[in-house]
């Protein structure tokens, strides 16, 4: 065992008597110590630091501190312990609950505003043959490029993907996250208290 | 101990008959910890309190015997208050003041009882040292150092490697040596920061 080796298990081995080094490194240790003076000092130095710990955690310097320090040191009743760790649990319930039903709130607001809507919407035209509504079918197709589609003639929450539109994933989710209501923000506030409600 | 009656017993819930089971074992060996650190046994009834407290709410993660965390979790929370009791304690800085006369010649006899003023000083700044400490190298200290708990109990009651548990120490003593080296006439040899085996080559 070098130098190295030892100074780096000193801690271990003179931070408490037994269950750190091995006894077999203890044992190199020491042997160490005894043929190596610079180790010795600096087991000494460690030793030092260490005992220093101990005095300051534990050495009375008075009679009170001594009283403090006895046998029989004045322990809390468990009733009173108790009632702290129920006073606790009830604060740490609240702001659970809170969060519970301001989530709900937002869920019946945004199914609220869904209906809302869904009344004021006019009917879609009606599908042909299993299709989405296209645009009105014209006397005859017209073969040359559409004019500028027109706009929708309703507020609906999926403004720009009218009736005759694709409605493809991405459009509706991005549609859904930006209507006022609705699952987009229900979303929102779920997302806005999971950041508030972090650890206390 | 403190066990309530039998008839008060069914009042309980199953988790907090286990709260006070472990309250019966181990708050005495947790209130005489906290009050030997603080010096203040009301403090330390407090800190008692708290303690148990923290354990209710992280009871399910703690394995085995529960002493170890909780001689820990009390450790902590004992330091914290020094530190706090530290940071607003203006007067520390006479008694530093005082504590260096003493040492350059003008205090009482070398010889003669020792100073309550500079025992005072010279414990406050040890505690204080370790109360800087990171919260692993603490816990470490706490239970290996002031505790005298083995490494494999050390392990467990932190949820960490023994090897781990080693590592925290030697690094919690080479910083503490460092700290330390001005109060208690050490050579501060390695860095403070740095975690590094000793880097004298000897033969």
């Amino acid at each position: 065992m070098n130098c190295d080796e030892v100074k780096a298990l000193l801690p271990e081995v003179l931070s408490g008597p037994a269950g750190g080094a091995s006894a077999v490194e203890r044992g190199a240790v020491e042997a160490h110590l005894a043929s190596c003076a610079a180790c010795a000092r600096e087991a000494g130095l460690v030793r030092r630091t260490l005992d220093a710990l101990r005095d300051a955690a534990g050495a009375p310097a008075d009679a009170g501190a001594a009283a403090a320090a006895a046998d029989a040191p004045p322990v809390p009743r468990f009733d009173d312990v108790l009632r702290a760790v129920r006073a606790r649990r009830g604060r740490r319930a609240i702001p659970f609950l809170a969060r519970a039903a301001a989530l709900l709130l937002a869920a019946l607001a945004g199914v609220a505003v869904d209906r809302a809507i869904a009344r004021r919407a006019p009917e879609p035209a009606p599908v042909a043959d299993g299709r989405e509504s296209a645009p009105a079918p014209g006397p005859a197709p017209a073969p040359a490029p559409a004019p500028a589609p027109a706009p929708a003639p309703s507020p609906s929450p999926l403004a720009g993907v009218g009736p005759g539109a694709d409605l493809d994933a991405a459009a509706a989710r991005q549609a859904l996250a930006a209507r006022p209501g609705g699952l987009g923000a229900s979303l929102g506030v779920l997302a806005a208290l999971d950041r508030g409600g972090g650890r206390r | 101990m403190t066990r309530p009656p039998a008839s008060r017993r069914g009042d309980l819930t199953p988790r907090e008959v286990a709260l006070e089971t472990a309250f019966a074992a181990h708050a005495a060996g947790v209130a005489a910890l906290a009050a030997r650190l603080l010096r203040d046994a009301e403090a330390g009834r407090d800190v008692c309190q708290e303690t148990f407290v923290r354990f209710d709410e992280r009871m399910d993660e703690v394995r085995g015997d529960p002493g170890p965390w909780l001689r820990a979790v009390a450790s902590n929370l004992a330091l914290d208050r020094l530190r706090r009791r530290r940071r607003d304690a203006r007067a520390l800085d006479a008694l530093a003041r005082r504590a260096r006369e003493a040492e350059a010649g003008a205090g009482p006899g070398a010889g003669g009882p020792p100073d309550p003023v500079l025992a005072q000083e010279r414990r406050e700044r040890v505690l204080g040292a370790l109360a800087d400490l990171p919260d692993r190298q603490r816990e470490v200290v706490a239970l290996r150092v002031l505790e005298g708990e083995t490494f494999p109990a050390v392990a467990r009651a932190l949820g960490i490697s023994e090897g781990s548990a080693k590592v925290h120490l030697r690094r919690a003593v080479e910083r503490l040596r460092g700290l330390l080296a001005p109060l208690l006439g050490l050579e501060a040899r390695v860095p403070v920061e740095r975690g590094g085996r000793g880097e004298e080559g000897h033969p």
